[in-house]
């Protein structure tokens, strides 16, 4: 299973994240950080593929965003780029 | 209301295992979630303050709990317990209450941040020195070292009973022993030990005892003593009132007001003095023949599972309820992940001990730690042996 995740400087705005995707109805799933991943904030926010492009949008919406990985067995994370998520890209596009 | 020993219910799903009990302890013992409601209920009083009815019966829980301490740590004089928010404050008021300027303080090194971060900031702040007594794998910690490494200016010995991250039980009879071989006082972390292990404070000569009210003793967060011997004096953590010598504007020096300005948590304390109460009907031995029925199985459970290493002491006896594994070379937030997924909760990482992390040789990597509670069964432990099996399996296979 693939995933995406999504690390944080602050534990406050993963907390914030992870509350903003159940306002939106959308899966995300608050993990223990991967140790090889840098972020200061211990907990990092976990989405299925298919949830991450409608995610991701609501997240950089109000601005809780923060740096962007993906994994194909959940252990070995590469950075992923903003620009690979189709719909959020042309969404940006005019912004 | 369910058997005797039983907790009384179970909010968290049937199909989660909750094995983080080193963290903060679930379910609470018996009787605990009843005090707390009745004390917010039924006692409006403020302990020490006034003396109507409400007021002498929040004074009478406090005394109560204080004796419950007494009777589980073996000391008489019950105002020589003070009241805390946990552990990390009995701490600091112990550390900070008696290190002076330039003082030297030898540490064990399997010490909490609690005590470690404490220390830090006083040899900032009043120039302590710290020397940590060396660990050396398989072997733990040498009380013999004490003497070793005593300078003039010496006056503390700190040490946790039982490690939040190997589990091993130190041996802070013989340290005491040590200490005061050299006229040095001792301080004894029992976070992770009270209710579970004996800790005879005024029989084995123990100046300063730490505890906390939310885990092994499975009462309410919030809750903590500090334990020091009669004739011992701190400075107070704080000043305020203390409903008793009000016409002085200074702290009274009498215990344990002096170490207790302010109003007490009174509904977390009714929930400790329950446990308390709890735990001395079932007594400390039963609790440790539960739990050491439990780990050795799973200690023996687990070493049989490839790929998979043990820290810390093999013999059960040698332990608390604890035990912190690693899986092969793999991220133990994985494996976290993973037993999530199955339903099991546990704590990865480096649980606030870098310093036992340091003597393991798991700084940078953390591990995965599963610690027990007394209403456990030996399926809870099957359930999460084959569910580490499981991702040890996939770690294996994909290697
Ligand atoms: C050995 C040890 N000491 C101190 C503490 C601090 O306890 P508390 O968080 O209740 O202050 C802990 C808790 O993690 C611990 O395991």
């Amino acid at each position: 299973m693939t995933y995406v995740l999504v690390t944080y400087e602050r534990a406050h705005d993963a907390m914030e994240g992870a509350a903003t995707l159940v306002d939106a109805g959308i899966r995300g799933t608050l993990i223990p950080r991967p140790r090889t991943l840098t972020a200061k904030c211990g907990v990092a926010l976990r989405l299925s593929v298919e949830d991450a492009p409608s995610a991701i949008k609501v997240l950089r919406s109000e601005g809780l965003l923060g740096d962007l990985f993906v994994s194909e067995d959940g252990r070995k994370w590469e950075a992923l780029a903003l620009e690979s998520f189709e719909g959020v890209k042309s969404d940006n596009a005019g912004a | 209301m369910s058997a005797e020993g039983e907790p009384e219910s179970r909010n968290v799903p049937d199909q989660l295992l909750y094995l983080d009990n080193a963290a903060t302890s679930y379910p609470k013992a018996p009787g605990v979630v009843e005090a707390v409601v009745e004390h917010l209920r039924d006692i409006a009083g403020n302990a020490g303050r006034g003396t109507h009815t409400f007021a002498a019966m929040a004074d009478r829980l406090l005394w109560e709990t204080r004796r419950e301490l007494g009777a589980l740590f073996g000391t008489r004089e019950a105002t020589r317990w003070a009241f805390t928010l946990n552990a990390t404050d009995a701490l600091n008021a112990a550390l900070k209450g008696y290190l002076r300027p330039g003082d030297h303080v030898i540490a064990s090194p399997l010490e909490h941040n609690a005590v470690a971060r404490c220390l830090r900031h006083l040899e900032k702040t009043r120039d302590v020195k710290i020397t940590r007594l060396p660990y050396v794998p398989g072997m733990g910690v040498d009380p013999n070292d004490v003497a070793r490494l005593v300078r003039h200016n010496t006056r503390l010995v700190v040490a946790v009973h039982a490690s939040n991250v190997t589990g091993e039980i130190l041996p802070v009879r013989e340290l005491a022993l040590e200490a005061h071989n050299r006229g040095l006082t001792i301080l004894i972390d029992a976070t992770q030990t009270a209710g579970v292990l004996d800790l005879p404070a005024e029989a084995w000569g123990l100046d300063m005892v730490a505890c906390t009210g939310h885990k092994s003793l499975l009462g309410p967060q919030g809750t903590g003593a500090l334990y020091v011997r009669p004739g011992l004096e701190l400075e107070p953590p704080r000043q305020g009132g203390t409903g008793t010598q009000s016409e002085r504007d200074e702290m009274p020096t009498d215990w344990p007001e002096a170490m207790e300005a302010g109003t007490m948590n009174g509904p977390g304390l009714a929930g400790l003095l329950a446990a308390l109460r709890w735990l001395r009907r079932k007594t400390v031995r039963a609790v440790r023949e539960d739990e050491l029925v439990l780990m050795r199985h799973l200690i023996a459970a687990l070493a049989e599972i490839p790929g998979l290493h043990i820290y810390g002491p093999r013999k059960a006896e040698d332990r608390t309820g604890l035990v912190s594994v690693n899986i092969g070379d793999e991220d133990p937030a994985w494996a976290a992940t993973e037993l999530e997924a199955q339903g099991i909760l546990i704590r990865s990482g480096l649980h606030c001990a870098p310093w036992a992390h340091q003597c393991l040789g798991t700084l940078k990597r953390g591990t995965v730690r599963l610690s027990l509670g007394p209403f456990l069964t030996a399926d809870d432990i099957d359930r999460a042996v084959a569910a580490l099996a499981r991702i040890a399996a996939v770690a294996v296979g994909v290697r």
